[in-house]
């Protein structure tokens, strides 16, 4: 007995394809995790061995070195990519990025500082297809290291360079931080510097600038803030940076442009543990809370919130208007008399008696077209009478 | 017709054994299934729409004509075909930057092929117009502007939530070698994958600078900070 179907006669390329169409999607159902994955992200690594007492170990080094002595650890280098390729990783030391934020030294630079201090045991892999491998590295303090935090950086980038035609050719590595504590006298410190604003089409950019003046990075939680001028507060936004020793450091926060516009006040506060604790210490911390400087902002009002104010503002000129009309009206007919229409008259020949427009004697008593008046009528008439001769007018 | 039938009826079955036949096992031996799903490693790279990884990529400025005083040509870094992307697959817990630089360095500078004209790329003086404030004799300045990109979560569970685009900067040799193209603090998420385009790049070209096709590299970091 046989487990597939024999294919026999005119049926049998039907029968086959009904047949090897389920398998083709099944195998592509398996493949397609892995096409996946190999389209996902280049050369990547992490800390191998991990402190399981500091959650911040998992993705960067922390280490503390006295003057003089070495410490080990190692770096897991990942391919992520569907091809064998060859990895540089190297020491560099750290540098600082626009907004103070935190980079690595280019592998051209000669490392200085920590990045000197970094001895991997290999500096060239060849990792396979999603592959990765491990390199054990040592760091070594000098005996003249400086009390406080020192940084650097672990680097893996892919060995080919980049080709490039005409423009910008772009390459790309990973590199995780490595942070040292060097004992000693440790200083933390920051000092806020200045307060900025700006703004995008939806969002108020508040951008506070500080410095770490002391000689350790600070995990700060910055909080910037939008409040109206009687303090309620309209936004607000906390993150959690590390800024760096002796780096002055800026960073924008987006918060919301208030629908009715008009004038707030933008201000920021830091904290960060002014305790002895080194990066992801679990032991007691004490917050220190640093107010910063505050900003009065103007806001643009957004364009429904425009159109209401116009019309507002229109609703409030035209009662005014009104008003003001009405006010001249009564102060105009003030002292006004009343006149009982006799035979001669029409409503000519009373104005013309009272120095006054026929019109208006016409809309003070509200006498429309075709404006007749009837003997014995009372209308009112400016209380003076012009020295004039009265003309006969026809009867009516 | 039978043998048609016949044939369907197996190639079901094949499915519903190699699908659910290994469920069934081990459910009939009360195994417990366990599944342990490890964190990734941070990675950056230009990847097209479709999310494949971009060789070599190159991103152009606009081209001038040769003039007899100082211009500036403009372009972007990130487009809807050549994204750059950051995966942070539950690697970097404390955050990471994004940061760009020159290869080969504060004294690289924009080459043609053969190396025979050059201009730079951080120098400050005039904003790039002429030569000064750096060691080499070339004038030449670029200017990033990240916040005018736009930074799109790519995953269905993650968020752009604390990631903050870089303000506008000008390389300028020894004072500012790294332009920051984004901040990730600890807040934003630990598993996401995000990609930035449209960054504007203004590159100030000095005047009578040779007709030519110029090139320049540069290295994109992501950096678990």
């Amino acid at each position: 007995m046989t487990f597939f179907p024999k294919f026999t006669g005119h049926h049998s390329h039907i029968t086959r394809t009904i047949f090897i169409i389920p398998i083709l999607i099944l195998a592509g159902l398996i493949l397609f995790p892995v096409s996946s994955y190999a389209a996902s992200g280049t050369i990547g690594g992490r800390p191998a061995n991990p402190d399981p007492t500091n959650e911040r170990t998992k993705s960067i080094f922390v280490k503390k070195i006295a003057p003089g002595t070495q410490a080990t650890d190692t770096v897991e280098v990942v391919n992520n990519s569907d091809v064998t390729k060859t990895v540089l990783v190297y020491g560099a030391d750290a540098v600082s990025s626009s907004g103070g934020a935190f980079a690595c030294a280019q592998a051209v630079d000669e490392p200085l500082q920590v990045g000197k201090w970094i001895a991997l045991e290999k500096n060239s892999v060849d990792i396979p297809a999603g592959g990765k491998t491990k390199i054990p590295f040592t760091i070594t303090a000098p005996a003249n290291a400086e009390p406080g935090e020192q940084n650097g950086c672990i680097v893996m980038q892919e060995k080919t360079g980049a080709v490039i035609q005409n423009g910008i050719g772009l390459s790309f590595r990973t590199a995780i931080r490595v942070a040292i504590l060097v004992p000693g006298d440790i200083q933390k410190v920051l000092t806020p510097l200045s307060i900025t604003t700006s703004h995008t089409a939806s969002n108020v950019i508040i951008s506070p600038k500080i410095q770490n003046t002391g000689n350790v990075s600070l995990d700060t939680d910055v909080t910037a803030s939008l409040r109206s001028l009687f303090g309620m507060t309209i936004g607000t936004q906390t993150n959690t940076y590390p800024v760096l020793r002796d780096q002055i450091t800026e960073w924008n926060f987006e918060i919301a442009k208030p629908f009715w516009g008009g004038f707030y006040q933008a201000s920021y506060d830091l904290s960060y543990d002014a305790s002895n604790n080194f990066i992801g210490s679990s032991a007691p911390k004490e917050m220190k809370i640093v107010h910063g400087q505050s900003k009065v902002v103007f806001v643009i009002p957004s364009i429904p919130a425009l159109l209401l104010y116009v019309a507002i503002i229109a609703a409030i000129a035209g009662a005014i208007w009104k008003l003001r009309t009405r006010q001249l009206h009564n102060a105009a007919v003030k002292g006004w008399k009343e006149h009982t229409v006799s035979l001669q008259d029409n409503l000519q020949t009373i104005a013309k008696t009272y120095t006054v427009n026929w019109k208006t004697l016409a809309k003070e008593n509200n006498i429309k077209a075709p404006y007749v008046l009837g003997v014995g009528q009372v209308i009112i008439v400016p209380s003076k009478k012009q020295p004039r001769k009265r003309r006969i007018t026809r009867k009516k | 017709m039978k043998t048609i039938l016949r044939g369907a009826l197996i190639a079901i079955a094949a499915i519903v054994l190699t699908t659910i036949g290994g469920a069934a096992t081990y459910a009939a031996n009360n195994t417990n299934v366990t599944q342990v799903i490890n964190g990734g490693t941070l990675t950056t790279d230009i990847r097209d729409a479709s999310k494949v990884s971009v060789t070599n990529p190159t991103f152009a400025l606009s081209a001038l004509t040769f003039s007899f005083s100082c211009q500036t040509s403009t372009g972007a870094i990130g487009t809807d075909s050549q994204r750059l992307y950051v995966d942070n697959p539950g690697s970097a817990n404390n955050g990471w930057t994004l940061t760009m630089a020159a290869t080969g360095g504060i004294t690289d500078s924009w080459k043609n092929t053969g190396v025979t004209q050059t201009f730079d790329f951080n120098d400050p003086t005039t904003a790039g117009c002429a030569d000064g404030a750096d060691a080499d004799s070339r004038p030449g300045q670029m200017t990033v502007n990240p916040s005018a990109g736009t930074l799109t979560a790519d995953c269905t569970s993650c968020t752009s939530t604390a990631i903050t685009k870089g303000t506008s900067s000008a390389y300028s040799q020894g004072a500012l070698d790294s332009i920051t193209l984004l901040t990730a603090a600890s807040g934003s998420d630990d598993n996401g994958r995000w990609y930035l385009t449209g960054a504007t790049v203004s590159q100030t070209i000095p005047a009578e600078q040779s007709v030519d096709s110029y090139t320049i590299n540069m290295t994109i970091t992501v950096t678990a900070s």
